[in-house]
């Protein structure tokens, strides 16, 4: 499914001439159907790990391949449909649209390439539903807590059911409880849509419950 | 503290250089208003200087004229120089290159005139003249080359008064130039309450003396010295004034009795009672006495008082009564002509009776009764008469002759001098004669210090004060151009603020961090406030050096437009400290204080919470701004269909004040977006709920376009073109094809099919928009009333005939044009503006009624025949109005200029007059349209600004549309089409209001505004340019970034 081949990543360090090197040649594949949370200290890499797997950054070096298709040699269509339909992602910040209700920010990714029609809103409806939140599908993110605003944005992140998840510090931001209950719904959609799942997370609970566990150090994958 | 200051001050730079640039703009535009003002004021100023020289005091006697000796007696009598200057209308040619200047100046004077120059002057020798420069440029003479000049003949006797023969009126003679004046004085000399030039020639008075002679007439004499007054000069002209220098003839009658004759035939009508005369004499030249089938032609009527005889009865001498063969109770008829306007002659008969005959030599019998004609009296043989009433010489016979030769004009009868008046008064006069009886040494005694000079029109005048005063009470052009440049103003305040606005939020998070590290609020407002005003004021010295730029080229358009038109430049630039520090304060304060008051309500600062929740609270209000853009768009719904219903029409305030009403209301436009969970969510609606994050924002974005498309609009749809079609007798043209204006008094038009309606100009201060100095007294205009019938629109249902119902014997009625009675004289209908008639006795002309934007701008319209019995030296016509149908125009053009060859013809149509005026009004509207599209441009430029700010603060909403997989161009296209939506409705929103507020009025043609129309369409299509580049720049930024690294933003 996601395969990293030798890819390296460097920014630029402020004023300093040396740019500083985050990803050293890092290769993994993570199959379909399959999860794997990646591990490590602070500032070691993996939020910029996880960037490159969305085709947010681009590497200095190495390929990234998505069912056997490097996703750097996209076109801006293929990336836009990539970020759309292939991969979901889950945000430590929820990053719910405040304008926008519960609903419709589900619906949000749908909006990209087609018409929203009942399927869609079906789809949403029976997503939330699975998230728990039935009960305030019309209200604004402002009016719920963090925990709901997150299993929400869960469910926006599979509506299209992508193939991959990508979920970076999904519980970073909530309390144990709600951290508990956004872990189980995250495999529990995994699961579901048989999708790959990438979580970055400093949770060991969470990480323990992943197939694989990939500790990254150094900028090296071990 | 200071260091941190200083560092802030490096570390934001950017941002400060971008304030700077906006409130330079904004300083640049109040202090160069202000400056065109002053520019304009002081070349007013100074143009007093250049017209009149030193001049302090003026003795002008209008259409009358003094004697110059009285100059030269008042001058010793004051111990000061006083300068004579006889002024006449004329004209110039070159005969050469047949050019010609209908309408000049011509100015007699002497060596006195050099003492009201600072400089000195050349005069003119006895056989050449100076000439103003724009007269050597217009007919292309250099010195020493030859011109034809010829100038109105300066007789105080009226040129139609009763029995004058019409001597040559026009005194035409080929002179060298001797000089061309460049110099400021006396080039531009004009005693005129007007900046603009006149044609001026210098003459020699012994020139004038050559033709005038005997007379030595002067109609104005100029005191420089400030050693005297204005009472001084009149108690002394009271003092020294004699009855010679005003016309007045004595002469002895017998031994202990002085007659008063006139030179001007007729004695003023406000003299018999001043003077008190014993006895007041009417002598008229009758035609015929008859009685059966006998005639004796030619004579004089005297009048003796009411008790000698009845109305009908005459008291005739010895030789009519012998030569008719008359005794007591016998019947006589006389004939005689009245002498209607323009010499029209009307012959008359009246009979009596005869109550006695008296002995030639009986005291009544006196031929000093007979009144001073030319032509008439002064010649020893009846058949040698010259007069304006037609003789038939093959009716005197002999016994004419030696009655003439014997008793000269002894009256051959006499009638009552109430039947007198009936019969023979006129607007010169009702007494020929006024008999004293004293000898004319004790009369001439009498008189002595009792003739005042404002009894024969002779007025003076401070007129350096006069004209100083017109100078700077004239139009004020810096309140026309603040109002003119009010909207450019106002769009670089609010882009100040907006960028201001900008930076705030900017320092929202290190304000915060200040205020967590223990920083009070006052230090916190300190600094900031320290820092915005450093960069305010820095902003503010730059727009006074690019007010200076500003202020020269309004000041170069307006002059480069003015000369064409009124002959001369208005100003040049004058910047003064109180226009530069006004503007510098205005700009500071207003800028300093919202900045401060956003300060305040920025979440980053609470100084006292309870100020904020009071002056900015927040929620509710937005629910009920709605319900009252609702009732506002009611009422002036109403107001427009009241206006309609009733086919009344709005005044200036009440267009402002329903298009401010309806600007308001259609900011309810923008109702800030609310998901509607009943509609299906699209990318449009997303975006829609995506932008604007700042409310207060988003409103001054719409209002910034919605009042300059509304003001752009409303200024364009006022202005005002000239209809083709003149021929329409309602119109501003009341259907008269041409302007006629000559410098030679017309008298009477000869018999052609040409009837032109005649109008008579009493001069005064030219109140049409092209004189910007203050108008103290407006010339009148005496308006044929019964030619004018059912003639252009005058207000309030009035006809012309209204200007003949007077309501008592000093106040007249008069109409005025409406734009001349609001913005030169600042009067309304039923203001009286006060004047001095011919002989002295205040009057006043109530404004009955108004015309719109007609060719009469620049006048006060009296009644023709009320102005000249007002003025009885106003002679003739010198305005004259043409009809002709368009197929005939070029053929009428040509015939007048035919038959008016010779008088100074000026002819231009009446559209051509128009236009003139409306250029004037619409160069003002266009230089608003032109600022206010410079305000929409850079309103334009503070939509980017707002537009750059509303992306930036809604980032991650954009970024989170990348990882969702929205596509770059379709969040382009949408954003694109919700902002210019904005920038649509504001447009849309101020036009409409503007159409709808002009409605009340009921008579613009939207085609007037085609120039509006495209300024607002390219400002639409530059919106677009930049919202489109502006949005497209900051979305693809913002799609560079890194998604949920918030901090960044």
């Amino acid at each position: 499914m996601l395969t990293f081949e030798n890819v390296c990543k460097s920014f630029e360090n402020g004023a300093a001439t040396a740019s500083r090197m985050v990803l050293n040649n890092v290769s993994f594949t993570l199959k379909p159907g399959l999860s794997a949370a990646i591990v490590g200290p602070s500032g070691v890499g993996k939020s910029t790990l996880l960037n490159l797997a969305s085709a947010l950054l681009k590497p200095d070096a190495g390929k990234i391949c998505f069912e056997g298709k490097d996703i750097f040699s996209f076109s801006e269509h293929e990336l836009n449909n990539y970020r759309n339909r292939s991969i979901g992602i889950v945000f430590q910040q929820h990053l719910l649209f405040p304008q926008l209700t519960l609903l419709d920010n589900v619906l949000l990714p749908v909006l990209a390439q087609q018409k929203i029609t009942q399927v869609h809103r079906n789809r949403a409806i029976e997503l939330i539903d699975l998230v728990g939140l039935s009960l305030v599908i019309n209200n604004y993110p402002t009016t719920l807590s963090g925990g709901e605003c997150q299993r929400a944005a869960l469910a926006r992140a599979v509506i299209n059911n992508p193939k991959l998840i990508l979920a970076d510090e999904p519980t970073g931001a909530l309390d144990e409880m709600n951290a508990g209950i956004v872990s189980n719904l995250l495999l529990e959609v995994q699961r579901t849509d048989g999708a790959a799942l990438l979580v970055v997370t400093h949770n060991q609970q969470l990480a323990a419950k992943m197939s694989r566990q990939l500790v990254l150090s150094h900028g090296c994958i071990k | 503290m200071w260091r941190f200051f200083w560092q802030n001050i490096r570390f934001s730079y950017r941002s400060h250089l971008i304030i700077i640039s906006g409130v330079a703009l904004a300083t640049a535009v109040v202090i160069g208003a202000l400056i065109i003002g002053n520019s304009v004021r002081s070349g007013l100023v100074n143009g007093v200087s250049e017209s009149i020289g030193n001049t302090r005091i003026a003795v002008k006697s209008g259409d009358r004229f003094f004697d110059r000796t009285l100059s030269s007696r008042l001058s010793a009598a004051l111990n000061v120089p006083v300068a004579p200057v006889l002024q006449m209308r004329g004209s110039v040619r070159n005969l050469q290159k047949q050019a010609e200047i209908p309408k000049c100046n011509v100015y007699a004077v002497d060596s006195t005139f050099k003492y009201i120059s600072a400089e000195p002057i050349l005069w003119p020798s006895d056989h050449g003249v100076l000439i103003s420069e724009n007269i050597s440029t217009k007919l292309n003479v250099l010195v020493g080359d030859l011109i034809q000049l010829s100038f109105e003949r300066a007789t105080n006797l009226p040129v139609n008064t009763p029995f004058v023969a019409g001597s040559e009126q026009t005194i035409t003679i080929n002179v060298t130039v001797q000089a061309i004046l460049t110099d400021k004085f006396p080039e531009k000399f004009n005693l005129a309450n007007s900046q603009l030039q006149s044609y001026n020639v210098f003459v020699s008075t012994d020139l004038t003396d050559r033709f005038l002679k005997p007379e030595k007439p002067a109609n104005i004499a100029l005191i420089a010295s400030e050693s005297v007054n204005r009472e001084d000069v009149d108690n002394e002209l009271c003092k020294i004034m004699l009855p010679s220098d005003v016309g007045l003839l004595l002469s002895q009658r017998g031994h202990s009795g002085t007659v008063i004759h006139s030179n001007r035939v007729f004695i003023d009508s406000t003299l018999p009672e001043r003077l008190r005369a014993d006895e007041k004499k009417l002598s008229y030249f009758a035609n015929s006495f008859s009685n059966k089938g006998d005639t004796a032609w030619y004579g004089f009527v005297s009048s003796l008082p009411d008790s000698a005889c009845g109305s009908s009865q005459t008291i005739i001498n010895q030789w009519l009564a012998e030569k008719l063969n008359l005794t007591v109770g016998d019947s006589l008829r006389l004939g005689y002509y009245v002498i209607g306007p323009y010499k029209k002659l009307e012959e008359r008969t009246a009979s009596f009776v005869v109550k006695s005959v008296v002995e030639m030599d009986d005291p009544i019998e006196n031929k000093d009764l007979m009144p001073h004609i030319p032509g008439l009296t002064d010649v020893g043989n009846c058949r040698d008469w010259r007069t304006g009433v037609p003789i038939e010489l093959n009716r005197i016979e002999k016994a004419d002759e030696i009655y003439w030769k014997q008793y000269k004009g002894t009256p051959k009868a006499f009638i009552n001098n109430k039947t007198a008046n009936l019969l023979w008064s006129n607007r010169f006069g009702s007494y020929t004669s006024l008999v004293f009886n004293a000898d004319s040494a004790a009369v001439g005694k009498m008189l002595e210090g009792r003739l005042r000079p404002d009894w024969f029109g002779i007025s003076v005048e401070n007129i350096r004060e006069k004209r100083l005063f017109a100078a700077t009470h004239g139009v004020d052009f810096s309140q026309l151009f603040l109002g003119l440049s009010f909207f450019l103003i106002l769009s670089a305040i609010i882009l100040s603020v907006l960028l201001l606005r900008r930076y705030v939020e900017k320092r929202k998070t290190s304000d915060a961090v200040l205020s967590a590290l223990g920083f009070s609020n006052k230090q916190i407002i300190f600094l900031f406030m320290t820092e915005i005003m450093l960069v305010v004021f820095i902003g503010t010295l730059f727009g006074v050096l690019l007010a200076l730029g500003f202020a020269k080229i309004v000041l170069w358009s307006m002059n480069h437009f003015w000369t064409s038109i009124v002959g001369t430049t208005i100003a040049s630039v004058k910047p003064d400290l109180v226009s530069v520090l006004s503007g510098i304060g205005f700009v500071s304060i207003t800028i300093g204080t919202l900045a401060l008051l956003y300060l305040l309500k920025s979440s980053a600062i609470a100084v006292h919470n309870r100020i904020r929740r009071v002056i900015y609270s927040n929620g509710q209000k937005y629910q009920k701004r709605g319900r009252w853009y609702f009732v506002l768009l009611v009422v002036a719904c109403l107001i427009v269909v009241y206006f309609w219903f009733t086919g009344r029409t709005g005044s200036v305030a009440i267009v402002f004040f329903v298009g401010t009403l309806f600007l308001i209301s259609a900011c309810g436009m923008l109702k800030h977006p609310k998901r509607n969970s009943q509609k299906e969510l699209g990318i449009n609606s997303v975006m829609d709920l995506l932008a604007f994050n700042q409310r207060s924002a988003k409103l001054g974005s719409f209002l910034l376009f919605a009042l300059g498309s509304f003001l752009t609009f409303i200024v364009g749809l006022n202005h005002k073109s000239v209809s083709d079609d003149y021929t329409l007798r309602s119109s501003s043209t009341g259907g008269f094809a041409f302007w006629a204006e000559t410098s030679k008094t017309i008298i009477s038009v000869p018999e052609t099919y040409l009837k032109p309606a005649m109008f008579i100009r009493k001069d005064g201060d030219d109140a049409s928009c092209l004189n910007i100095n203050g108008i103290l007294q407006p010339a009148l205009l005496g308006v044929p009333v019964e030619m004018l019938q059912k003639r252009f629109t005058i207000s309030g249902n009035k006809t012309w005939f209204d200007l003949k119902k007077r309501k008592d014997s000093t106040v007249f009625p008069a109409f005025a044009d409406a734009t001349v009675l609001q913005w030169s004289l600042y009067k309304h209908i039923g203001d009286t503006l006060f004047y001095t008639s011919e002989n002295g006795v205040k009057i006043g002309f109530e404004i009955i009624g108004t015309i719109n934007n007609s060719i009469f701008q620049g006048y006060l319209l009296v009644d023709r025949e009320m102005l000249q019995n007002l003025y009885p030296s106003l002679s003739g016509a010198n305005i004259m109005l043409f009809d002709a149908l368009p197929e005939q125009k070029d053929m009428v053009r040509h015939n007048i200029e035919r038959l008016f060859a010779g008088y100074g013809l000026e002819l231009i149509s009446t559209t051509q007059k128009l236009e003139q005026f409306l250029s004037v009004e619409n160069s003002y509207l266009s230089v608003f349209i032109v600022l206010g599209f410079w305000a929409l441009l850079f309103g334009t430029v503070g939509f980017g600004v707002f537009i750059v700010n509303d992306i930036r603060s809604g980032l991650w909403q954009f970024q989170q549309l990348k990882t969702l997989g929205y596509a770059l161009r379709h969040i382009k296209t949408a954003l694109f089409r919700t902002y210019f939506y904005l920038l649509l409705k504001a447009l849309f929103g101020g036009v409409c209001s503007a159409i709808l507020a002009l409605s009340v009025q009921q008579h613009f043609v939207i085609a007037d505004s085609l120039f509006a129309i495209v300024l607002i369409l390219v400002i639409g299509l530059f919106g677009g340019v930049v919202i489109y580049l502006v949005s497209s720049k900051m979305l693809h930024k913002s799609f560079n970034l890194t998604t949920y690294n918030e901090n960044r933003f």
